[in-house]
């Protein structure tokens, strides 16, 4: 009983901090929507504007931008905890690792997803997606973006600050990210032309629940790892 | 389970780090109002040892053992009775010197306070971390160490950073924490540490560069 109060305390603490630290630094916070907007508003200017093409890219085009702003924004929040000697606080929290994990992909959620979870849609609206298409980018969203930033903090307490490490991290998540992506743009696009989207957000929702589950103890596994090295 | 006598035991520890082996079966022990200083010559192991005491690094051969169990298998009693104070201070640059203390677990507005008074901080309380001293953050992560009223104390190299009067406080207040019962291992190459420790000097690592069978070929 009292192990089980200590280790919620332990988690909380660790949120409040976290979330104090992003406070104290709001720009940081605007960083990946307003990129994010950015990429939505360089590609129509890009391509061809033609509605009818830019509604058929627009799946495509929101989902990188959400790949390609998320994992950047969630790599930090990793990084400043192994270069302050925070990591090595975490390792030796009496509170399970893979737990404390689990808090810090639901800081990096509330700060760098919540945010792209709102936008996007709206994007996906400006882009001249119909309505059904734009409530499934939304619902894809909320499964995505969260699974996005389990396997990005997993993959960044791996290689992080390691020599070549941002170059590494990439090509390690890469893998883990296509399903992602052909699963929720295809949902989209599914919706768009008037199909069934249902099998496509299934899937999603599968990779969500694997994520969920094996990323915490992956990102704990690669803290350990970084603690027996350094 | 628990023994129902504290203490913390090594035994048999060698670690590998690339071409050189440190600590070569070191053995200490460590019970309630005990203090061990670590001292010995850049690279031979004092960080490395604490790490290993620790929990963070496992060592190669031999075993930490806390009230008679593996700290592996302890390991949530382990950490809950264990402070550590770092190479790194593991402060958050962007709060200030009082949030760095009240958003611990459990330390209260008026304790973080009264703590930040110990170590000479009450004029920096809304001072952001990160721009603090070197100093002054050194005396910050000790008053997080004092907060956590932990029973045991790994401390790397405390004295770092700190002028006259910061390492007369820090010899203070180890001195305290050991007379009150607590446990106490410390690295240092000051000249100075408290007269309660008893000194363990680390011996110097051994070089396997000459060693033909290691086809490292790393011999610089």
């Amino acid at each position: 009983m009292r192990g089980e109060i200590s280790t919620a305390r332990e988690v909380l603490a660790l949120l409040r901090r976290d979330l104090a630290v992003l406070g104290a630094r709001p720009a940081d916070l605007a960083q990946p929507w307003v990129l994010f907007l950015i990429v939505c508003t360089l590609f129509p200017l890009g391509a061809s504007p033609s509605p009818a093409l830019l509604a058929e890219i627009a799946p495509a085009v929101i989902w990188v931008g959400v790949l390609l702003t998320l994992l950047p924004a969630v790599e930090p929040l990793v990084r400043a905890d192994l270069q302050d000697g925070t990591a090595d606080r975490l390792l030796l929290s009496p509170a399970p690792l893979p737990l404390l994990m689990l808090a810090k992909a639901m800081v990096a959620c509330l700060a760098v997803a919540l945010p792209l979870m709102l936008i996007a849609p709206v994007a996906g609206w400006l882009f001249g997606l119909p309505w059904p298409a734009v409530t499934v980018l939304a619902l894809c969203l909320l499964l995505g973006a969260p699974t996005l930033c389990l396997l990005g903090l997993a993959g960044a307490a791996l290689v992080v600050g390691l020599p070549r490490g941002g170059l590494l991290l990439p090509l390690l998540l890469l893998p883990l990210l296509v399903p992602v992506l052909i699963f929720a743009a295809g949902a989209v696009r599914a919706a768009a032309h008037g199909f069934p989207a249902e099998p496509a957000i299934r899937m999603l929702a599968a990779l969500a629940l694997l994520a969920l589950s094996l990323a915490p103890f992956a990102a704990a596994a690669a803290l350990r790892l970084r603690g027996q090295a350094g | 389970m628990r023994a129902p006598h504290e203490r913390l035991e090594a035994e048999g520890l060698t670690v590998e780090r690339g071409d050189r082996q440190l600590l070569h079966g070191l053995a200490l022990m460590v019970e309630p109002g005990q203090a061990i200083e670590l001292t010995g010559p850049n690279g031979c192991g004092k960080t490395t040892l604490l790490r290993v005491l620790a929990g963070l690094c496992v060592a190669d051969t031999g075993s930490v053992r806390w009230c008679g169990s593996p700290i592996a298998e302890v390991r949530p009693e382990w950490h809950a009775a264990l402070a550590w104070l770092g190479h790194l201070d593991g402060l958050k640059a962007e709060l200030t010197a009082f949030d760095n203390l009240a958003l611990e677990a459990g330390v209260s507005a008026a304790a973080a306070l009264h703590a930040l008074g110990r170590v000479g901080l009450a004029a920096a309380v809304e001072v952001e971390a990160g721009r603090l001293s070197a100093g002054q953050r050194r005396r910050l992560a000790l008053a997080r160490v004092l907060l956590s009223a932990r029973r045991i104390w790994l401390l790397d190299e405390p004295f770092t950073a700190l002028d006259v009067d910061g390492r007369a406080l820090v010899r203070r207040l180890m001195t305290e924490h050991v007379t009150a019962g607590g446990m106490l291992v410390y690295s240092n190459h000051h000249d100075e540490g408290i007269g309660a420790a008893r000194r363990l000097a680390l011996p110097p690592p051994i070089e396997f560069g000459a060693d033909p069978g290691g086809t490292g070929g790393r011999s610089t």
